[in-house]
């Protein structure tokens, strides 16, 4: 059946480039989603042969999560939910004057990623389902929790700064209908908030037209001034090295950090593989993963261009795509909003949805594996070609980029719903975000609440109800408390050896001060 | 200067609890379920202890700063561990510094009230030569240029082929396509 899936796909191959195109355009818009392009294209999915429609499908879902890349690390703008993670060190490194780098990593940890999820859906298919569904809600509500304390601890404002943005988010998300019982919460009696708050427009807003204020103050300067080198011209300014030498040395220092792009795959596959989590999830938990993992002295970097956390953001966001296919091949679960798009595709064209797919439809099921391959080397080729021109937008006078970004700003809050206020709420949250970078609040501790509440919520229902209006349920399951044993070790662990090390420490030891 | 900067810190915890008593005051007075109600009081709880946490805070480092403490300036806003660029640059010129943030967001604001009714490319227009100005740059052919690439732009990507129902407004029946938004 693995043969003739691959003879399928050789069969139908023109498919893969020009879905990783369109996903790379798509995932390049920010308020464009890769479900929302697979909805809105659904009805070409199903007039296509079921074999092209899924692979196309699943091209253009890889290019999308490596296109979200470049306004992420360009203008600090994410295409996407699960792309704001890439911001963290990949705008800070456009700004240092190292783009084309930045840019590098993002391409060759995506395209590791990419094939680390396709290596893995395609072997560890059924082995992945089985451990992804014993996540019950409770342990995805920790994981949650998880990743909000890890931000908080990140922010230079304090800890008790970074939870008040976390929650301040987390209760921001209750806007709208409430999930269980339909009622209107929060909503100020608002009908465009009656759905709940535009997540695309909170987005944009906070990350990206925030930064547009703050480069506005600058006037007439450059995005990027001067580097490393100093100055302008080859040689000299970041720009000099950035172009393809940039581009290849983005790629090494991806590939000589194999622990990073190891570590992050396998969450992204994992995470991927459970229904319902989602890109966003795979990518703050590998995000923080690398955080945890770091050494105190490089733990600083992170927020700052660390490679690490840019690897850690890319490869498991593209991982993740691979891992995704595990539970919609094999036991018929979506495990996105675009995979969910693609159930739907082949439920129309009559392929058995469930675990019998491999035995009914194998052919089209490992075509559509096998296609993930391909469509990572075109990750790779048609990433850098687009990351050779992206680079010289930070040799652009800010005067010129303010007002051209604030437009997209706005666009892209209006694009995912449609509605004019959601371009209000863009503003709204940009200005909000800009008070909030002044004042050392992490807005992406905001942001993460914000985007994860309604799961959180979702699931901390469930998880309440199974145990009976009881808080037990939480730290039943052996997983549950490997990951609060985690939680503890990450959250609590730095200030413990801290101060273990001040209480131990002897007065004789060299002195306090840094050398 | 100090002492302001102390209190600016003050907004984002105000906006949290204001919210948070809004949810709350909801919340009791609505026929909401019990565990509807009980998973509001599990964020509402951490909100309000956390934003006096950071109100007490603010007013500390505000009442140092008063004292002399002239350490925070305009800010180490350098380590912005994962807000990623919380760093907000330094300027150039203090003049400006807040009146072209200002201008931006208020000229954003206009746009998103009178979209409606002139229409995505004269507000659009309007928008990008107005923002081009505040942002110092004089050379009308150079205005002219970008605001007309920038119209371009949005009418082929967003309008011809993304399809996406920007208000036409004035130009209602001007083009095919969008809708009236």
């Amino acid at each position: 059946m693995m043969i003739e899936g691959f003879h399928l796909f050789l069969a139908n191959v023109w498919v893969v480039p020009l879905g990783v195109l369109l996903g790379m355009f798509v995932g390049g818009m920010p308020g464009l989603t890769s479900s929302g392009t697979l909805a809105m294209l659904l009805p070409i999915l199903m007039a296509l042969p079921p074999e092209i429609a899924l692979m196309l499908g699943v091209s253009m879902y890889a290019g999308a999560e490596m296109g979200n890349s470049f306004p992420s690390v360009m203008l600090n703008i994410p295409g996407t939910p699960a792309g704001a993670v890439t911001c963290f060190d990949g705008y800070p490194m456009m700004l240092r004057g190292e783009a084309a780098r930045a840019l590098g990593i993002c391409i060759m940890a995506s395209t590791i990623g990419a094939l680390t999820g396709g290596a893995a859906a395609i072997t560890l298919a059924p082995t992945i389902a089985l451990v992804a569904l014993r996540f019950g809600p409770a342990e995805i509500c920790i994981v949650i929790l998880f990743g909000l304390a890890v931000i908080a601890q990140l922010s230079a404002g304090g800890v008790a700064r970074g939870l008040l943005a976390g929650f301040f988010g987390l209760l921001l998300a209750t806007t709208g209908t409430d999930p269980t019982y339909g009622q209107f919460r929060g909503t100020f009696d608002i009908v465009y908030l009656f759905d709940r708050i535009p997540v695309v427009a909170v987005l944009i807003g906070l990350l990206g037209f925030s930064e547009v204020l703050i480069h506005a103050e600058r006037g007439f300067a450059r995005l990027v001034e001067s580097g490393p080198g100093g100055g302008r011209g080859r040689g000299g300014n970041p720009a000099a090295n950035l172009g393809w030498r940039g581009i290849a040395q983005g790629f090494r220092d991806t590939v000589r950090r194999p622990v990073e792009w190891i570590r992050a795959s396998a969450i992204g596959v994992g995470i991927g593989a459970m229904p319902g989590a989602g890109g966003s999830v795979a990518t703050f938990v590998a995000y923080q993963q690398s955080v945890a993992f770091a050494p105190p002295e490089r733990r600083k970097r992170y927020g700052q261009g660390a490679h690490e956390g840019l690897i850690a953001a890319d490869a498991s966001n593209n991982a993740m795509v691979g891992g995704a296919l595990v539970p919609l091949l094999t036991l018929g679960i979506p495990g996105s909003g675009s995979m969910a798009v693609l159930l739907v595709v082949m439920s129309y064209h009559g392929l058995y949805v469930g675990p019998r797919l491999f035995t009914f439809s194998g052919d089209v099921a490992y075509a559509v594996l096998w296609s993930q391959f391909l469509a990572a080397a075109f990750v790779l080729v048609i990433g850098t070609a687009l990351a050779w021109f992206a680079w010289r937008t930070a040799l652009v006078r800010l005067a010129y980029i303010v007002p051209i970004v604030s437009v997209f700003c706005l666009l892209g809050g209006f694009a995912r719903n449609g509605y004019v206020f959601d371009m209000g709420v863009m503003v709204v949250f940009g200005v909000l975000g800009y008070v909030m970078k002044k004042h050392r609040y992490p807005v992406v501790a905001m942001l993460l609440g914000v985007i994860l509440g309604p799961l959180f919520e979702e699931n901390f229902m469930r998880s309440w109800r199974m145990g009976f209006g009881e808080f037990d349920v939480f730290w039943e399951s052996p997983i549950a408390l490997v990951l609060w044993g985690l939680f503890a070790v990450t959250f609590v662990g730095p200030p413990g050896v801290r101060l273990a090390r001040r209480l131990f420490a002897r007065p004789d030891a060299g002195g306090a001060g840094p050398r | 200067m100090n002492v302001r900067r102390a209190l600016g810190a003050l907004l984002v915890p105000v906006l949290a609890v204001g919210y948070a008593s809004y949810a709350w005051w909801e919340q009791a007075q609505g026929a909401y379920r019990e565990d509807t109600t009980q998973y509001m009081m599990v964020l509402i709880v951490p909100v309000l202890v956390l934003a006096g946490v950071v109100i007490l805070q603010a007013l500390f480092e505000a009442l140092r700063a008063g004292g002399g403490d002239a350490a925070a300036g305009d800010g180490p806003r350098g380590a912005s561990g994962a807000g990623a660029a919380d760093t907000a640059p330094p300027s150039k010129d203090g003049r400006g510094r807040y009146l072209r943030p200002a201008l931006l967001t208020a000229g954003a604001l206009a746009l998103v009230l009178t979209i409606g009714r002139l229409g995505y490319l004269p507000a659009f227009a309007l928008f990008a030569a107005g923002a081009l100005l505040a942002m110092g740059v004089r050379s009308a052919w150079r205005i002219a240029a970008i605001t007309a690439g920038v119209m371009a732009v949005v009418h082929v990507v967003f309008i011809e082929i993304l399809d996406q129902p920007l208000p036409r407004g004035l130009l209602e029946g001007l083009f095919e396509r969008g809708a009236g938004g």
